[in-house]
């Protein structure tokens, strides 16, 4: 029977002189398996999503006493878990030099892994039709469509305005609906 | 709005069967029950207070002891490039030309010097003695008659 303690309660916690560890404990596990999927989702494989989630928590515990309090703390981690997976796309883009193509071929590669998928042939489909997307479209595809965030809530963490972020979806949707209704 | 909803509704309908991963496969179920024990925490990291550590300090030192020794070693090389450039004895064709001015010199003059050093070579001590009016002079007095120089001053 464990408590589920707030955000507030969480960082007050943390910042407490001997409850900091016991504190950080209850964040990562309060968020730990929404950060992951939202990193996995973005770069298919485990160990990437897993160093990504490292680095974004890391990141968390370094700068939370610096988080403004009137901040909402599940969008701010959000945010750096974003940041470190975009940041961390790019550098594979300038890296992947694979004479068979690019970083979305490695991903698509990826999707004929059994280690890495497992899903069924419409799962397969609906990922490759995904990968058609620009990244940050996929971002907030994904933030929508299985977090089912809130515009204004995508819109804090992407820094993005909700129309904005409206026509993105509406875009990426039907895009995804062509792509499968293709054949 | 309508229009989105029913969008979204259709999307719903052609994606029916696609779980929550997406069909990535699930990491192991000890994965997240480790998550945060694994994770890279250390005192060090959560404080950004400590703007040296004993590593920095160490690299610091390194660092600034490399910059030093390179700097001594430029240093010695551009003192003994100049030390080497003023003891450079070598001379040119043209400056040894310049100096012994062997343009202007003619067969005859050669000759006649090589001539003077060989009436000189046949002169006899006694000889050299009365040219040089050094006969019966002490060793001080011979210096200081042809000393160019006043030494006594």
């Amino acid at each position: 029977m464990s408590r589920i303690y707030s955000d507030k309660e969480i960082i007050a916690l943390i910042l407490g002189a001997d409850t900091s560890d016991f504190g950080f404990r209850i964040l990562v596990k309060n968020y730990q398996e929404r950060i992951y999927w939202h990193i996995r989702r973005m770069v298919f494989e485990h160990d990437d999503a897993n160093d990504i989630a490292q680095n974004t928590f890391v990141k968390v515990w370094q700068n939370i006493h610096s988080f403004r309090s009137d901040s909402n703390l599940y969008t701010w981690i959000y945010r750096i878990a974003t940041n470190e997976t975009l940041d961390f796309i790019r550098k594979k883009k300038r890296y992947v030099f694979s004479p068979d193509g690019d970083y979305k071929d490695l991903l698509l590669k990826n999707l004929e892994d059994d280690n890495i998928f497992d899903g069924n042939e419409i799962e397969k489909k609906f990922q490759k039709a995904l990968l058609t997307l620009p990244e940050k479209q996929r971002i907030v595809f994904n933030m929508k469509y299985f977090d089912e965030m809130k515009y204004e809530e995508i819109s804090e963490i992407l820094n993005t305005s909700v129309g904005a972020l409206k026509a993105s979806y509406h875009h990426a949707v039907k895009k995804i609906k062509i792509n499968l209704t293709d054949d | 709005m309508k229009m989105k909803n029913e969008m979204e509704k259709d999307l719903d309908a052609i994606l029916g069967g696609i779980s929550k991963t997406g069909g990535l496969k699930k990491p192991d179920a000890s994965y997240f029950e480790d998550f945060a024990a694994k994770l890279p925490l250390t005192d060090s990291s959560k404080s950004k207070k400590i703007l040296f550590s004993s590593r920095t300090i160490w690299y610091s030192v390194a660092s600034y002891a490399a910059v030093a020794l390179i700097l001594m070693l430029v240093g010695f090389f551009v003192y003994d490039s100049q030390v080497s450039k003023s003891t450079d004895f070598s001379i040119s064709m043209d400056e040894l030309m310049a100096l012994n001015d062997f343009d202007n010199y003619n067969e005859e003059l050669i000759y006649s010097e090589l001539a003077m050093m060989e009436d000189f070579d046949q002169t006899s001590e006694a000889e050299l003695d009365a040219m040089m009016q050094v006969d019966g002079l002490s060793t001080d007095e011979i210096m200081d008659a042809f000393s160019t120089t006043d030494l006594n001053k």
